[in-house]
């Protein structure tokens, strides 16, 4: 047996589900085995905010449902997208009368799954839009942007659509501000050693002891720079002028930043990185309003950090300081308020 | 002997239980296959997607050859998932909307049927020749059949061609470094094995002509 705590490697994505659903109960459900919702869902005349996408890279997906960001998160089996019944089963639960937007990172098997259940969902009668994300600079040049994998940065994108949903705007304009934080969203990571596939306990990748490997995707998808262990300073050097090379901030910009765990890289040296990359903007003169450090797109117990910088404007900016509670992320500006100035 | 040059909808219906069978108890095979060329899950996908085809099938009571071919595809893509589930059922799906409201078909029909599959499925994955997928069982097959078409050969001898097309395509997919889908991430690792979906394709071919043989000649004992 695989030496994770696991029951049938197959059953993985209904048991964690539950697991997580009943944990949760007080802020989502259950919908149907793979998908859970917001606990409210349908809330009537409201555009509903669908994420998803393959089981394993928790909290990725269920742990952004809840106030102010997904109304429901649909998971297939590990690393796979979800097959359309699961994706129009949860599209009835959060249909609230004002459309459906689905949000997911784009990858072959995503497109296909959501797409196809966007036409059935569309043949029901709901209105539905997508907009996929594609943040990761390692995978497709400039020129093909749209050719990216979407990875952490994702959770920007549906952290601002959920919020502009939440206040009550239409599906077009959902779409809208969907799309322009997947435009201003860019990332680029590291990963020093593989996760392991639940059902066979094979590496998602081979590194050897001493070497660690840029760009390399979250399923473990051909990377751009192998290279030697450094020094983290070194390393987050690389990423982030990566970054800047393309996304071209100046003095005065502001902007977001996550600096996403792998999964078994500890948070001691997510903060080490952190460090790096907050002393590389500051000299820049670019503004951090505000960074989020920790687990937010994991590949099983990969180690590695992803850095991702989304471009503010006053809306995106706006949009991502509206009030969120969902198990991962807790956005609670009343609460900010009370420090003393 | 017109059985030769045609199938009617209960012959159909025989054949797509038995490649639904024979797919789903080859789950094994499938999941080693896919362990050295991706996540290992292929085996299990297969088995979901046709074992609900198979329940499809036996529930259907009508005569619509077009219906038993949709059922099987829609069956596969409402519970694989991932990149398999729409591409597999895409070529079950096209062929039934191909063969709609027919009772009998004849082997040009079901080439065209076919045909068509390989440019949805081409269409929806963008998959060419040579990248390593099911397309490379896939294409050889179905040129296989319109060969048979174009020299008047009978249905048997078609796919029994078509199957050996298909099972050559796999081999060949041996020799090949994936471009597509999860078997791309692992690049050269995966010389030397064939890919998962060309092999299940191949698999395909076989118990549908294997079926085909059975009905053709049911005293034959092999």
């Amino acid at each position: 047996m695989v030496k994770k705590l696991i029951n049938d490697p197959f059953k993985v994505t209904v048991e964690e589900i539950e697991g997580f659903a009943r944990a949760y109960s007080h802020i989502l459900k259950q919908v149907g085995s793979h998908a859970v919702a917001r606990r409210d869902a349908p809330i009537k005349g409201k555009v509903g905010v669908l994420c998803g996408g393959g089981s394993g890279h928790e909290p990725l997906f269920i742990g952004y449902v809840g106030y102010g960001m997904a109304d429901a998160a649909v998971l297939g089996e590990v690393f796979a997208a979800p097959p359309p019944p699961y994706i129009l089963e949860a599209t009835k639960a959060i249909d609230g009368g004002a459309g459906v937007i689905y949000i997911f990172g784009n990858y072959a098997g995503d497109n296909m799954n959501f797409g196809m259940a966007a036409e059935m969902a569309r043949a029901e009668g709901i209105e539905v839009e997508i907009v996929n994300y594609y943040d990761d600079i390692s995978s497709a040049p400039p020129e093909r942007r749209n050719d990216r994998r979407g990875i952490a940065g994702g959770m920007f994108v549906i952290k601002v659509a959920g919020a502009l949903a939440e206040m009550g705007a239409d599906l077009k304009e959902v779409k809208r501000v969907a799309t322009k934080a997947r435009q201003n969203v860019l990332s680029y990571g590291v990963g020093l050693a593989p996760g392991t596939i639940p059902a066979t306990g094979q590496p998602t990748f081979t590194l050897a002891e001493d070497e660690i490997y840029f760009g390399i995707g979250a399923h473990g998808e051909k990377g751009v720079l192998l290279t030697k262990i450094k020094p983290a300073d070194e390393v987050t050097e690389i990423i982030v002028s990566s970054l800047l090379n393309e996304l071209s901030l100046k003095s005065g910009d502001e902007i977001n930043i996550l600096v996403n765990g792998c999964g078994s890289t500890t948070y001691m040296e997510l903060y080490i990185v952190a460090r790096k990359v907050f002393m590389m903007l500051d000299e820049l003169g670019v503004h951090i309003h505000r960074a989020e450090v920790g687990n937010f797109l994991t590949t099983q117990e990969m180690a590695g950090v992803t850095v991702s910088i989304l471009k503010l404007d006053d809306e995106l900016k706006k949009l991502y300081d509206f009030p969120a509670y969902t198990p991962t992320i807790r956005i609670c500006p009343e609460l900010h308020s009370k420090f003393k100035k | 002997m017109s059985k030769l040059y045609s199938l009617t909808y209960k012959q159909v219906k025989e054949i797509l239980l038995h490649v639904s069978e024979a797919i789903a108890s080859r789950e094994g095979y499938l999941t080693d296959l896919d362990r050295e060329c991706g996540d290992g899950d292929f085996g299990v996908g297969m088995y979901r997607g046709f074992t609900l085809a198979r329940q499809q099938l036996e529930n259907y009571q009508g005569n619509d050859i077009g219906e038993l071919f949709s059922k099987t595809g829609y069956a596969i893509t409402s519970s694989v998932g991932g990149a398999s589930g729409p591409v597999f059922g895409m070529l079950f799906i096209t062929i039934g909307s191909k063969l709609r409201g027919k009772e009998e078909v004849t082997l040009d029909e079901l080439a065209d049927a076919f045909r068509a599959a390989v440019e949805a499925i081409i269409k929806l994955g963008g998959a060419r020749p040579g990248d390593k997928t099911m397309v490379d069982a896939l294409i050889p097959a179905v040129e296989a059949i319109e060969e048979a078409v174009k020299l008047k050969e009978s249905i048997v001898t078609a796919y029994t061609k078509a199957a050996e097309a298909a099972k050559t395509g796999a081999e060949a997919t041996k020799n090949m470094i994936a471009k597509k889908g999860k078997a791309s991430y692992l690049g050269e690792k995966t010389l030397g094995h064939p890919d998962p979906g060309a092999a299940a394709v191949a698999l395909i071919f076989q118990s549908f002509s294997e079926k085909l043989e059975k009905i053709h000649s049911p005293l034959k004992t092999n």
